[in-house]
């Protein structure tokens, strides 16, 4: 949970293309067999979000926001789009952005996460961002080529629309975002309260505010299962399924202390027995014998 | 011993891997496979369940959207959508009395991954890496065919686009590479199972209105002939065996449309709709042949292991015992050997190889009594062996 957000390279990037204040990528795939789920235009750092593998499944709805060393970066999948592949299965888009900390810029992404979460247990949220990307990528033709291309035209032509995404969102109605007293805490996704204080350490993180993780996980159901919180660090965990209705306090990690507890020593660990006198003294009364035995030999 | 993976503790893991193109029915024939695994396997002394929570929670994830498709009757043809991460699912295979679990991983991936090679992620080549060295290395390779493809091409344009639909080309590639790495250990457990997916509709053993499996059999083997050729040419112990699926066994194709690729005009690519039959009951057939087969080709090899590890105790157990006559040899000796514990410690040690052995050989009498099981249990009837 330590590794620091990399500012990406992306492949295609213009040098001479100010640098976004915040940086967006789309994932999907088009309707020909062959035309699998693949970023379009340029692809983010590689895979931070595996991280998270043990925790949660990205094939199934997952969020994940991490900020620290002055940057943050999101990947948000699950997002329904009205277009079919060639098995007439419904298409998903994903998507994954970055930037620099307390830039500015971020409240589109705040807003992003707030309506990704906005009824979970039911993907209502998550439905109405499928329809504006959707309305962003009509052309299932565009989306298979884009997926093809890694140059700046095509890698431009996804900055805007995430760029126009984020300015058109308006944050769902529902309770406040009001931060946890907890620094570290589990939830329910389908909790009120719970995605209300999510949205909230999401905009703390992505305002520099704190450095940490604010992630909705679909393999974790219970506190112990919870990834563990790294030092000086914060951890807001919302489960998809199970979790406790109200935020539940994780512990937090104590400066120092690692789950490794070193290799194993190959073979036995037991320390050699000291000599046992027991077992010692009948030999030494069978040397002496012996001795005298010999002696006695000789001398008959 | 077994090829496999060794986690921390030393235990074996078996190796599957699934080698299909994107939409072929992968993700759908492991939840067929894995879900159902107790029921599938039923009448044998074998229980098959998720090693880990996790993978339990994969497998959970898979079938409520499974059911939930059918519930929904939206079903197309597909109702699991395509898979954006590879994933791996733990397993345990408990055989009879047996104190130790079979482990093994199974691996799903995008299989847009296996012939899409051109404009690659960084992200993308690490995965597929990560990915062909599991299947190049897996001890069973299945590889789903969709059935739909075979069976409604009836056109010339439509055979002329069957390779390319099912990246047949792609498919074999793999398999020479399997095939060439299982060579090289001709001990070891290897398995190739060619398994038609979405077979409802050719089948008259599950509530199918017409029985076209002997076609299909045909067709899988024409299509396939070359995958199965190089099998046997480059890792002739392997096994090989076709086990058509009922994906779902409660869905009838209605109507198959074929379209003209956009980017790629000369070729051909079908699009099936399916009506959910009766009351959209899910009746899978056909899956607990692949896994028959998996447990029992794996059984067997830890039952050689087993043995023969049991065979090593009784050789340690042989010299503990020369060691005593050596330590018994002479007077003195005895004497001394007696009384600084040596002889004592060496009968301990004898007899702790013994008692090994001997629970050894009851676990690999176990493990052969269920591969006989397995064998001899009542199949689905389409299975054979190539």
């Amino acid at each position: 949970m330590s590794e620091e957000p990399t500012p990406a390279v992306a492949a295609g990037e213009s040098p001479g293309r100010p640098e976004p204040v915040v940086r967006g990528y789309v994932m999907s795939r088009g309707y020909p067999r062959q035309a699998d789920y693949r970023f379009l235009g340029a692809a983010p750092d590689p895979g931070w979000w595996t991280r998270h593998r043990s925790h949660t499944d990205v094939n199934y709805p997952t969020l994940l926001v991490e900020a620290r060393g002055g940057r943050w970066r999101a990947y948000l999948s699950g997002i329904p789009s009205q277009r079919r592949d060639e098995v007439s299965t419904p298409i998903r888009f994903t998507l994954a952005l970055e930037g620099a900390t307390a830039s500015g810029g971020a409240d589109g992404v705040v807003r992003l996460v707030a309506r990704w979460l906005d009824g979970h247990a039911d993907g209502s949220g998550r439905a109405v961002l499928g329809e504006r990307m959707d309305g962003l990528f009509p052309d299932d033709a565009e989306v298979v080529d884009l997926r093809r291309r890694h140059d700046v035209e095509a890698v431009g032509v996804v900055q805007d629309r995430m760029e126009r995404l984020l300015t058109s969102l308006e944050a769902p109605g529902g309770p406040e975002p009001t931060e946890w007293a907890d620094r570290s805490w589990i939830a329910s996704a389908a909790d009120g309260p719970g995605a209300a204080a999510f949205v909230e350490r999401v905009r703390a993180l992505l305002a520099g505010e704190q450095d940490g993780d604010a992630l909705v996980l679909n393999l974790v159901e219970q506190a112990e299962e919870a990834p563990p919180v790294a030092a000086g660090e914060s951890l807001a965990v919302l489960t998809a399924t199970g979790g406790p209705d109200r935020p539940r306090a994780l512990p937090a990690a104590i400066p120092g202390q690692s789950g490794d507890q070193g290799p194993k020593a190959p073979g036995r660990t037991t320390p050699a027995s000291p000599v046992d006198v027991r077992r010692a003294l009948p030999l030494v009364l069978a040397a002496l014998l012996l001795v005298l035995l010999i002696l006695w030999c000789a001398t008959r | 011993m077994v090829t496999a993976a060794t986690e921390a503790d030393d235990t074996p893991v078996f190796r599957i891997g699934m080698l299909g193109p994107s939409r072929v029915g992968k993700t759908s024939l492991v939840v067929s496979m894995l879900t159902d695994g107790e029921r599938l396997l039923g009448g044998t002394p074998v229980v098959l369940r998720a090693a880990d929570e996790r993978t339990k929670r994969l497998l959970r994830l898979r079938r409520q959207e499974l059911d939930g498709g059918l519930l929904a009757r939206k079903f197309d043809s597909a109702v699991m959508p395509g898979s954006l991460d590879l994933t791996y699912f733990n397993l345990e295979m408990r055989a009879g009395q047996a104190a130790e679990g079979i482990r093994f991983s199974l691996l799903d991936f995008p299989g847009g991954w296996l012939s899409e090679q051109e404009g690659r992620s960084a992200e993308e080549v690490r995965n597929w890496d990560e990915c062909q060295s599991f299947l190049a290395e897996c001890n069973v390779l299945v590889v789903p065919v969709d059935a739909t493809v075979l069976m409604e091409a009836d056109q010339p344009q439509h055979w002329r686009s069957v390779p390319a639909v099912l990246e047949t080309l792609a498919v074999q590639e793999m398999a020479e590479l399997w095939a060439g790495n299982r060579n090289l250990a001709p001990e070891e457990p290897a398995l190739v199972v060619l398994a038609p997916v979405k077979c409802e509709s050719y089948f008259a053993d599950n509530g199918g209105l017409r029985d076209d499996s002997q076609l299909l059999r045909e067709r899988v083997l024409q299509v396939y002939d070359r995958v199965i050729e190089l099998v046997r040419l480059n890792a002739p112990h392997a096994q090989i065996r076709y086990c058509p699926v009922d994906t779902l066994g409660c869905v009838e194709l209605v109507k198959v449309h074929w379209q003209t690729d956009p980017d790629e005009p000369g070729t051909h690519r079908p699009t099936g709709t399916f009506a959910i039959r009766d009351r959209g009951r899910i009746s899978i057939v056909g899956a607990e042949d692949i896994l028959g087969a998996v447990c029992g080709l794996l059984a067997g090899a830890r039952r050689r292991v087993t043995a023969g590890e049991a065979d090593r105790h009784v050789g340690r157990a042989r010299y503990a015992e020369q060691r005593g006559q050596e330590l018994k040899r002479g007077f003195f000796r005895h004497v001394r050997n007696w009384m600084n514990g040596s002889i004592r410690a060496n009968d301990l040690e004898r007899a702790g190889q013994l008692a090994k052995a001997q629970e050894l050989r009851n676990q690999a009498e176990q493990l052969a009594r269920a591969v006989d099981m397995l064998a001899d249990r009542k199949p689905s009837g389409r299975s054979k062996a190539l």
